[in-house]
């Protein structure tokens, strides 16, 4: 609490008594400075009254015509009975007529009417309560600017409200000695206090840096952590902005307790999964090897509107779809939240249990993500630009092996197989240069890359229309050879207007980007790392690709030429739309109406060429080329009610709405190919021959729900929710479910025992909710026996037709149990809060395409599935206030969350196909493996313990728990077991330093499943193949030798390379394939200079800063080759980006 | 004031187009996918009719179908056509390279067994037969005559299936809570739906060809599987009159020895046309005939070699051979075109009932019946057209024996003849194991492929055949 009285106390001292004369002179002074407004003689009011009270009158004028009164309450005492028939009268005649019989006066001061005690009436004041008028004041934040809209409320014997004007000045017409004075503005803390008697008043408000009383954005509206009882994380802008990242997702790693970040690649643009207290879907989880095949994710929403493409990849094969075995399998590609740029971020809130995302109903089942954009708030115009620039590197790369060893690997696979070397088959050997040496791994991941970020922000805005518009532009090169970049141009505005009476709102804003990605086609070039060190050159003088050395041709091996597969250009342009508009109008003071609409539209264009320059010129290639492009549209309309009344000492806020969502999406392809000049590719008018194909989604969603919440004296809060949803996705009899919640919270630190006895606990709630949600996530019209077209070539004429669905009316909505309860503490005044959460998800009747034998027809047929999945854990988080110890201060913060999952339950699962996938009670994320038993002394192969305990190279590759003869027998759990980040920030006088780590405790798999299950590469000792340097000297030679990597060998042709495949194969499925991948990474690291504000002011600026951000800048780990998040050799590694960059405003 | 009732009616002009409107009606989304039809659409006229069978051609001979050469290839490895230069086969078929590898995982058998139960067979077939049946749209003769194709698919497709795999589900719904829990039939009531289907089909189908050329079942296509059925299952009388049906219906001749693979000849009872890349060449072709200088994957194996008398058109016609670094190899030359080779313009198809076989079934029928000179005379038939003088065999054994042979010679990789005939006169396994010494195993399992391993594991009770 800040009150400064500036000012001199003013010398009022014969206020006891009001003359007359006095009186008339401020009167005339008041008058005359507020200039009577015109508009008041235009106002009417209509009024049949006779021997009304005058309180009553009173409020029918207010009502009439949105005009206060302003008066001291123990005049009423005094007041006489109002009689007046007045039809259509002027306020000014009506208030004139009554105002004849009353004890007061009165003026109009803006549309306030304002009381005055005539002198003549006799009347006294009580003695007590010193009268002022005319007090002014001034609403200021620390820094002295002037906070425009601040409200200023007078509580006592008067009842008076204004807000702070551009100036920050407001103006009291009267004021009581005693009354009290309470302001407040959004953002920071409320002041109040006793007024005293000065005329002038300075109120100085602070940041609000009590987190429990800050907003956090929850479904269809907003909350504090305080009221809040369900699960809610938010990340604001200050979290976010620190970060130089393209995509937001990658921003939020770490933050959010609960919340997996997956980034798939460090290609620029790629897709970084997301994932909420874990997987939900046993369609999902790992099967026989540890390729995920979706991976359930949350809901996104910017600004109410679902995003169209959601965190799906963008079309087109591109560098970014290199799957390469790594553990996310096909979930690679360009990631379609690039759209949005993550400065016009204002916060992003991600909705975790039953009580915050059961009002989504079907939709928020594996979690729900609302992103807020940056909206305009009152204020001066002001400029803001943020510009910075820096370079990405590959981290972690892999290290080759050189010529010398490398040559002695391959010949000791050569003599292991009994072969001679082949000037055929083994040119490295035999035409080579055998003393050349090149670093491929280098030459591919040893570039540095360019990131340049510039944003300009412009606002501004008066108490009723306020705007915001701001600029983006990213560049992001590729460290890789090749002419590759990602540039993303964004456009976001806000404007919100505020009517007079503060009834009606409008929220009106657009987000628009441009993402240009050009990169390479062939994600192949990514094992261009892999060539023999002593590979001839791949590019002549001139940059044209080679394709053969002394007879060996290029194409004949695994990697061909690497570089000219980065001359197929891949280019994805995506542009993205979001507009919305949000109104709403208060009808009556308690009831508000509104309705949220918006439109988000997402335009890719996604253009490959294979140039002839690309391709091998011995096999005479013509050019090929593709032209894909899709459009999704969603439109999304909510209409709301919303009731807020004080029933006893409890607050009573309830929500009635309904959803309209439509869905659209087409898909036009081109293949378009024999091209005989390469100059003709960007066009079909050079193609000889053409596939074109098209396909259309389309989904439709409506539902009702409601949303009652009581909140009793902000002890007890109880918060129910329902929803009753319709999708298209369904059946025509099955479209319908209903979901819901019910919420209980107590504030235990409201409680008098607890403030008299537990005073170091500033905070105390407990919470837990229990409710429903559900998922309609199948592809449409799976329910119906659908045919398609056989293909392109026909039968006599015919095209044909064949079914690709059989008739399958029955399933409906999958239902997920939430039970989260939680324990929120504050100590300390609040500088210290904690926060843990206890969970349980129960996963039922999940959609999934259910395994069929194929006597069916079918592989998989969508259904219900009668299994239950589990997830539970734990989730902790603990941030600190501002801790401060002269000119330093520090603030920070701690989170971790545990998850586990479990198949809760599969009735009769020895009787479906799944008896031998998966195992009731064991996680979905565990993999069987095999036991290994290290390599044979004899035979130089990997051997392992079958089900049957004899040893043996060549086991069962199936689970041992469940099939028959299955070699599996032990399991590796690769879900993690912890992860968290903890951040900290330091400030000394202007300088802060923001460090933030993240990390993760788990199992995953290692370099050695990387070499051995890589398809791409072959086995160690292929020919024209290079291997990490880490295996060169640990492979076994020779009977008798104790070695921990296999015997190398030329290929896996012939009964030695077979037999070595196989136990590579197992090898690949065995306990020797996974190991600890925990790892502690600095995530972020940002340190910025404010410069000093007598400098900014000589510049001109308002303030500027200046800063050097780097984003994972180094990570601890036991890990042993390559990234302990990525999990596989054969893929772009994860980037570190390092900027310095620039923060002003004017 | 005013704007307040303006904004309120649009409110609730707004709440009531959402609440007022039926929620049905905001549900509606087109009635189906673009670019898809559903079942009653499909059958709902006679163009979507035929196009509701003719995709099972469309697909089934196109690059990975089941009727593409997959079964002139694997069974021809099985028995003692040929052998394979390449460990990607090896496993399943005895094959010297990867003895005691041979197991249930392996294999690429699995192509059949799934390419037969897929969609695009005979679930095809059944659903086609169930929409065919309901159809208003359609005249009786189209009916028929597209429900007796349907049979003849699916006959064909179990008669491959419960010859290479024995007892095998009987799937005749495109109900899947029907067939999912399916135990394996046996042989013996597999072969009675083969019978029923294609006694049906007989009587359903017209003489005439619903295509241009034998490229889709007509009659005679029906009667000529059922002969094999009838002979398979030593039904002689049976076998020997559907063949003679077929030999004097004047509808076919024995062609020129180097047009019987060609596309229009007169030979051919069912001819499909491949509907891949290259659509002048078979499956036969692309991986019989090897590229450039490279050793052949599938070359012939020296017991076929050394099964043809000198003089044989066949060897000279069917056979070539090639010198890979000094060695020659002979592979299968039936079908001359390969992707990029198309031998003097030619369009060949894929061909699945001939004549000739018809006059060695009915040879086999009639020695079993006792007739001797009318099994000599179809069996000089067949020789005649290979450029051999007539049979020196005279008694039932020695006829027997050179019937034999003659099918040897003449059905060699081809639809898997060599491999069934070893197996339905049980010489399997005195002929393998002296052909492949130590690679043959002493219980004979090899008989029967096993059913993929992941289709056990996905029906739960049901055992794998036995020895994988």
């Amino acid at each position: 609490m800040q009150l400064n009285d500036l000012h001199k106390q003013s010398k009022n001292t014969d206020d006891d008594c009001i003359s007359l004369k006095n009186g008339l002179k401020r009167w005339i002074a008041v008058l005359f400075f507020l200039q009577l407004g015109i508009t008041a003689f235009a106002q009417k009011v209509t009024v049949s009254a006779r021997d009304m009270p005058f309180e009553k009158f009173v409020g029918i004028v207010k009502s009439q015509t949105g005009y206060t009164f302003f008066y001291n309450r123990e005049w009423l005492k005094q007041a006489r009975p109002v009689t007046l028939n007045a039809k259509d009268m002027p306020l000014y005649d009506a208030l004139r007529t009554c105002f004849e019989n009353e004890p007061f006066s009165y003026a109009i001061v803006n549309k306030t009417i304002v009381l005055k005690l005539k002198a003549s009436a006799g009347i006294q004041t009580s003695p007590t309560t010193r009268q002022h008028e005319h007090v002014t004041g001034l609403v200021a934040d620390t820094t002295g600017a002037p906070l425009q809209g601040a409200t200023v409320t007078i509580s006592g014997s008067v009842s008076y409200r204004t807000n702070a004007d551009a100036k920050g000045t407001f103006e009291i017409p009267f004021i009581n000695n005693g009354d009290s004075i309470s302001v407040s503005y959004v953002g920071y803390r409320k002041v109040s206090m006793i007024y005293q008697g000065s005329a002038n008043i300075l109120v100085t408000l602070r940041r609000n840096h009590n987190i429990l009383d800050a907003v956090v954005v929850q479904a269809y509206g907003t909350t504090t952590r305080r009221d809040n009882i369900g699960a809610i994380s938010m990340v604001t802008a200050a979290q976010i902005e620190k970060q130089p990242v393209t995509n937001v997702l990658n921003a939020l790693e770490g933050q959010v307790p609960g919340l997996n970040i997956t980034p798939t690649s460090g290609v620029p643009g790629s897709r970084t999964l997301a994932q909420v207290r874990g997987e939900n879907s046993l369609a999902s989880a790992s099967t026989s090897t540890s390729v995920l095949n979706t991976y359930d994710q949350p809901l996104f929403i910017v600004d109410g509107v679902p995003m169209p493409l959601q965190n799906q990849a963008l079309i087109g094969q591109s560098f970014a779809s290199a799957a390469f075995n790594g553990p996310l399998g096909n979930q690679t590609g360009l990631s379609s939240i690039n759209g949005i740029n993550p400065l016009d971020i204002e916060s992003i809130s991600v909705l975790k249990d039953a009580d915050a995302t059961s009002i989504y109903g079907s939709q928020g089942s594996n979690g729900v993500v609302i992103i807020t954009t940056k909206r305009a708030k009152p204020g001066a115009d002001a400029l803001s630009v943020s510009f910075n620039q820096g370079m990405t590197q590959s981290t972690r790369t892999t290290p080759m092996m050189n010529t010398q060893q490398y040559l002695s690997m391959r010949n000791e696979a050569l003599s292991n197989d009994q072969l001679t070397a082949s000037p055929a088959l083994d040119p490295d050997i035999t035409s080579f240069d055998q003393s050349k040496y090149t670093n491929w791994e280098k030459e591919f991941f040893g570039g540095t890359a360019q990131y340049t970020d510039l944003h300009l922000n412009l606002s501004g805005g008066d108490l009723n229309n306020t705007y915001l518009i701001s600029g983006g532009y990213t560049r992001n090169t590729y460290d890789f050879p090749g002419d590759m970049t990602d540039n993303r141009y964004t456009l976001h505005s806000s404007f919100n207007h505020t009517s007079d009476s503060k009834k009606f709102k409008l929220d009106f804003g657009t987000d628009y980007a441009y993402d240009q990605n050009n990169n390479s086609g062939e994600p192949a070039s990514l094992i261009g790392f892999t060539l023999a060190p002593n590979f001839p050159s791949l590019l002549d003088g001139n940059g044209n690709p080679i394709w053969s050395y002394k007879g060996y041709s290029y194409s004949s091996g695994y990697q061909g030429n690497p570089l000219a597969y980065l001359k197929e250009s891949a280019s994805n342009g995506t542009y993205n739309l979001n507009t919305h508009i949000s109104a709403s109008y208060k009808i009556l003071p308690n009831l508000t109406i509104s309705l949220n609409a918006g439109y988000a539209r997402v335009s890719e264009s996604f253009v490959y060429e294979l140039p002839i320059g690309a391709q091998d010129p011995q096999y005479e290639p013509t050019g090929s080329a593709s032209f894909l492009s899709r459009n999704t549209d969603v439109i999304n309309i909510i209409p709301q009610l919303n009731y807020d009344k004080q029933i006893g000492k409890g607050k009573l806020s309830v929500l009635i709405g309904g959803t309209y969502k439509k869905n659209y999406s087409a898909e036009y392809d081109i293949n378009a190919s024999g091209y005989t000049s390469d100059a003709l590719l960007n066009s079909t008018s050079g193609a000889t021959s053409f596939e074109i194909d098209n396909s259309a989604i389309y989904y439709k969603y409506v539902d009702g729900f409601a949303r009652i919440n009581y909140n009793w004296d902000g002890k007890y809060i109880i918060n129910l929710t329902g929803n009753r949803d319709g999708s298209s996705n369904f059946g025509p009899d099955k479209r319908y479910g209903n979901f819901g919640s019910a919420g209980l919270g107590w504030i235990l630190s409201e409680e008098n025992w607890v403030k008299n006895n537990l005073t170091f606990l500033s905070f105390a709630k407990l919470a837990a909710d229990y409710g429903t949600s559900g998922s309609d996530g199948v592809a449409p019209y799976q329910y119906q026996p659908n045919w398609q077209v056989a293909g392109y070539n026909t039968y006599q004429g015919f095209t044909g037709y064949y079914p690709i669905t059989p008739l399958n009316p029955v399933y409906a909505w999958a239902l997920n149990k939430k039970f989260n309860e939680q324990v929120d503490l504050g100590f300390f005044h609040n500088q210290l809060l904690v926060n843990f959460m206890l969970y349980q998800n129960l996963e039922t009747n999940e959609l999934v395409s259910y395994l069929e034998p194929i006597q069916t027809g079918f592989s998989g047929i969508t259904a219900n599935a009668p299994y239950q999945v589990k997830n539970q854990g734990w989730e902790l988080s603990i941030s600190s206030g501002n801790i401060k110890a002269g000119n330093f201060s520090w603030t920070g913060s701690l989170n971790m969350s545990h998850n586990s999952n479990k198949l809760a339950s599969f009735p009769d699962i020895a009787n479906t196909p799944y008896a031998s996938l998966y195992i009731v009670g064991k996680p979905l994320s565990d993999i069987p493996v095999i036991p290994y038993e290290g390599v044979n002394p004899q035979t130089g192969l990997f051997q392992f313990k079958a089900a049957n305990g004899t040893i043996t190279s060549n086991p069962n590759l199936y689970s041992g728990f469940n099939s028959v003869g299955g070699d599996e027998t032990q399991l590796v759990d690769i879900n993690p077991k912890l992860q968290g980040g903890f951040g900290n920030t330091f400030t000394y006088k202007r300088l802060s330093l923001y460090l933030f780590f993240n990390f993760s405790i788990q199992k995953g798999p290692n370099y050695l499943y990387s070499i051995y299950s890589n398809s791409n590469t072959g086995l160690p000792g292929t020919p024209l193949v290079n291997e990490p340097e880490i295996l060169y000297g640990k492979e076994w030679k020779q009977p008798g030798d104790n070695a921990t990597i296999q015997k190398f060998v030329d290929g896996f042709n012939g009964s030695n390379g077979y037999a070595a495949y196989s136990a590579a194969s197992a090898f690949g499925s065995s306990t020797a394939a996974y190991s600890d991948a925990s790892y502690i990474r600095l995530k972020t690291a940002s340190l910025s200079y404010r410069l000093p504000d007598s400098w900014t002011k000589k510049m001109g600026l308002k303030n500027c800063s200046f800063y050097v951000s780097a984003q994972n800048l180094f990570v601890i780990t036991g890990y042993q080759l390559g990234d302990p998040e990525a999990l596989t050799l054969f893929n772009v590694p994860p980037q570190r980006t390092i900027v310095a960059g620039i923060n002003a405003s004017l | 004031m005013k704007t307040k009732y303006y904004i309120s009616y649009i409110f609730a002009i707004a709440i009531l187009g959402i609440f007022g409107s039926s929620c049905k009606k905001l549900l509606v989304i087109p009635a189906n996918e673009p670019g898809q039809l559903v079942t009653s659409n499909v059958f709902a006229d006679s163009a979507g009719s035929v196009n509701g069978v003719v995709g099972i051609y469309n697909k089934a001979f196109s690059s990975y179908g089941p009727l593409s050469g997959y079964l002139s290839i694997f069974p021809s490895m099985s028995a003692d056509d040929v052998t394979a230069t390449t460990t990607f086969y090896a496993p399943i078929y005895n094959d010297e390279q990867t003895a005691g590898n041979s197991t249930s995982q392996n294999g690429s058998t699995g192509i059949i067994w799934t390419g037969f139960y897929g969609n695009t067979v005979i679930y095809q077939a059944n659903a086609a037969i169930e929409g065919l049946t309901a159809s208003k749209g359609i005249t009786n003769t189209l009916r028929n005559q597209l429900i007796g194709e349907c049979e003849v698919v699916r006959g064909l497709s179990y008669f491959y299936l419960t010859n290479l795999y024995g007892a095998v589900p009987l799937a005749l719904s495109s109900d899947y809570t029907v067939t999912n829990k399916l135990p394996r039939s046996s042989t013996d009531e597999v072969y009675a739906q083969i019978t029923k289907d294609l006694t049906d089909a007989t009587a359903k189908l017209s003489v005439s060809y619903p295509s241009d050329g034998a490229a889709r079942p007509n009659k005679y296509t029906a009667m000529a599987l059922l002969s094999r059925v009838y002979l398979y299952r030593q039904q002689w009388k049976k076998a020997d009159s559907l063949a003679s049906i077929i030999i004097n219906s004047g509808m076919y001749q024995l062609e020129n020895i180097d047009n019987v693979f060609i596309v229009g000849n007169q030979e051919a009872i069912w001819q499909g046309l491949t509907t891949s890349f290259y659509s002048y060449a078979t499956q036969e072709g692309i991986n019989f005939i090897p590229y450039g200088n490279n050793i052949p994957t599938f070359p012939l194996r020296q017991e076929l070699l050394n099964a043809f008398e000198p003089g044989d058109l066949r060897q000279s016609h069917w056979t070539a051979s090639t010198t890979v670094n000094g060695t020659t190899y002979y592979y299968p030359y039936k079908y001359k075109n390969r992707s990029g080779v198309q031998v003097n313009g030619n369009v060949e198809g894929e061909v699945l009932f001939r004549l000739a076989e018809q006059y060695l079934i009915r040879a086999d029928a009639k020695i079993n019946e006792g007739d001797l000179g009318g099994a000599t005379a179809d069996i000089n038939a067949i020789r005649t057209r290979a450029g051999l003088p007539n049979t020196t065999a005279t008694t039932t054994s020695q006829l027997t024996a050179a019937l034999l042979k003659e099918r040897q010679t003449e059905f060699f990789c081809e639809w898997g003849h060599r491999w069934l005939d070893l197996k339905r006169l049980n010489l399997l396994n005195s002929v393998m194991a002296a052909e492949k010494p130590g690679i043959w195993p002493a219980d004979g399992h090899s008989a029967l492929y096993p059913v993929p391993f992941s289709q056990v594991l996905l029906n739960p009770g049901w055992i794998q055949n036995p020895g994988y």
